[in-house]
């Protein structure tokens, strides 16, 4: 892939990766109860991104999409969280998926948005100086199986599609 | 690990989640409420010691929390952040989630020595 073309997938990815994040952001909280339950939608486009582009790509990806994400939906103020959610993931993301066939893609994308739900309820646990927030743990783990799984199929499906009609090829070993 | 394996796994921990999450939302959590801000408790409020219903005030930097304390629970009835969330989390219910306010750094939980037999 040349430069310019990547450079160009890689703007269209985050730009993409934004707006579904905004308009994500318009819904009602899915269970009122817990605020922060939600699909994540956008980070089908980081999985993406690191499978077609690598992983420096997705990681400029996710981090722009986070900040720019917090100030157009007006959550500056739960950046860090964000930042620290996405990092998690991203950490599993890095270290795990060579081990992950395309096929298993949604198994990975679990271990993500179980990671990201982890690290944002640890860093409120820290900053609050309380474990008061740990009953959440048992709701986030469960929101956190259904929403990785279900991006984490979305962005499989794609990429299955894209490689049967030979858009694109997984590089298995190469950087 | 195989596909099935992994479906298998994440379904068994789904499965411990509701397990704990039910036994969070069934016990006792008695009557005394706990209201903490970045890790010190301000108040340890026995609700069958209330008798009339009384507010709170707890600020935080430039914010602040109003805490309505009745015979029967405690509320966050006005916060001065955009969020709203622990407003909107309405009353502590017997056994339910503690209220947060992650700007405030507070936190209004049933106190820990109610948990056990």
């Amino acid at each position: 892939m040349s430069k310019t073309r990547r450079l160009t997938a890689l703007s269209l990815l985050t730009a993409a990766s934004l707006c579904v994040f905004v308009l994500e952001a318009q819904i009602p909280p899915l269970i009122p109860a817990v605020p922060g339950v939600k699909l994540g939608l956008a980070n089908v486009f980081t999985l993406f991104a690191i499978q077609v582009l690598g992983a420096p790509d997705a990681l400029a990806l996710l981090l722009v999409r986070v900040t720019v994400g917090s100030f157009v939906t007006g959550q500056v103020a739960a950046l860090g969280y964000s930042l620290c959610g996405g990092l998690a993931s991203y950490a599993v993301l890095l270290l795990l998926r060579r081990q992950f066939p395309l096929k298993q893609l949604w198994a990975l994308s679990v271990l993500c948005a179980v990671a990201h739900n982890l690290g944002q309820l640890l860093l409120a646990a820290f900053v609050m100086g309380s474990s008061a927030v740990l009953w959440y743990l048992p709701v986030l783990i469960l929101a956190a199986l259904l929403s990785g799984a279900f991006t984490g199929l979305a962005c499989q499906l794609v990429l299955l599609r894209l490689r049967k009609s030979r858009l694109w090829k997984r590089e298995e070993k190469s950087e | 690990m195989t596909g099935k394996r992994w479906f298998l796994l994440f379904l068994l921990t789904a499965l411990v989640c509701a397990g704990v999450l039910l036994w969070q939302l069934s016990r006792d959590s008695g009557r005394i409420v706990t209201i903490s801000q970045d890790g010190t408790v301000l108040y340890t409020i026995d609700l069958s010691q209330v008798d009339e219903p009384y507010t709170l005030t707890v600020s935080w930097q430039d914010g602040c929390n109003q805490i309505l304390v009745t015979p029967e629970t405690v509320q966050v009835t006005e916060a001065t952040c955009s969020s709203q969330v622990c407003v909107h989390h309405g009353p502590l219910e017997a056994g339910g989630s503690p209220i947060v306010c992650l700007p405030h750094h507070l936190t209004i939980r049933w106190a820990e020595s109610a948990v056990g037999p």
